[in-house]
């Protein structure tokens, strides 16, 4: 399954010493990861912002072991984001609405993107119009527990 | 770069902002840097 990754999960990850780190653990039973640029921003800021540098530098340490791909802007993107504002309008934070953008951005008949994962509360409701628009399955968004559930049988 | 380079040529190379601006369907990127997928109109054709 391919699996798109938002920053507070990459925070998690350095966190959890142990060795049921759901990245490292998706990983090792062959599913693959994927991290918008927005989020690697995100981390890159936080770090700097919220003066944890040493966590962003663990977040791209962690992202050498769990190899993902980074995903990189396109004109797709353009086209998603709208597409997610009309999803819910209630949501407001733009730079989770962008790093969903890009799991849509990037889902097409030929490369599906499976999941979005996230602890954001805002963001666990949703479903993203991709059926209704373009005849697509939509990236489910979930936690990390139920993805745990569905993918790892814990 | 060739006039004639399509983004598909770009697989295996270095990803820089240069030529990201040569990748309008989006890439992927491995986590050395190296772009290992190229998106291409066709992904998008039909949507």
């Amino acid at each position: 399954m391919n699996i798109v990754v938002d920053s507070d999960i990459l925070f998690d990850s350095v966190k959890e010493k142990d060795p049921d780190n759901i990245l490292r653990r998706l990983r090792n039973a062959g599913h693959r990861i994927f991290i918008p640029l927005t989020v690697l921003g995100e981390v890159m800021l936080t770090g700097i912002t919220e003066k944890r540098r040493d966590d962003a530098l663990r977040v791209m340490d962690f992202c050498d072991e769990i190899d993902p791909f980074w995903m990189i802007p396109n004109e797709r993107l353009r086209g998603c984001c709208p597409c997610i504002d009309e999803t819910d309008r209630r949501i407001h934070g733009l730079t989770d609405k962008t790093h969903l953008g890009y799991a849509a951005a990037y889902n097409t008949r030929r490369l599906a993107m499976h999941y979005f994962l996230t602890t954001d509360g805002e963001l666990l409701h949703l479903t993203l119009l991709c059926k209704e628009k373009c005849n697509l399955r939509p990236p489910e968004i979930i936690d990390p527990d139920t993805l745990r559930t569905k993918l790892l049988n814990k | 770069m060739k006039e004639d380079t399509r983004p598909e040529d770009f697989i295996g190379h270095a990803y820089t902002p240069q030529i990201g601006r040569m990748l309008p369907y989006g890439a992927l990127i491995n986590s050395k840097g190296i772009i290992v997928q190229v998106m291409t109109e066709e992904d998008y054709a039909d949507l």
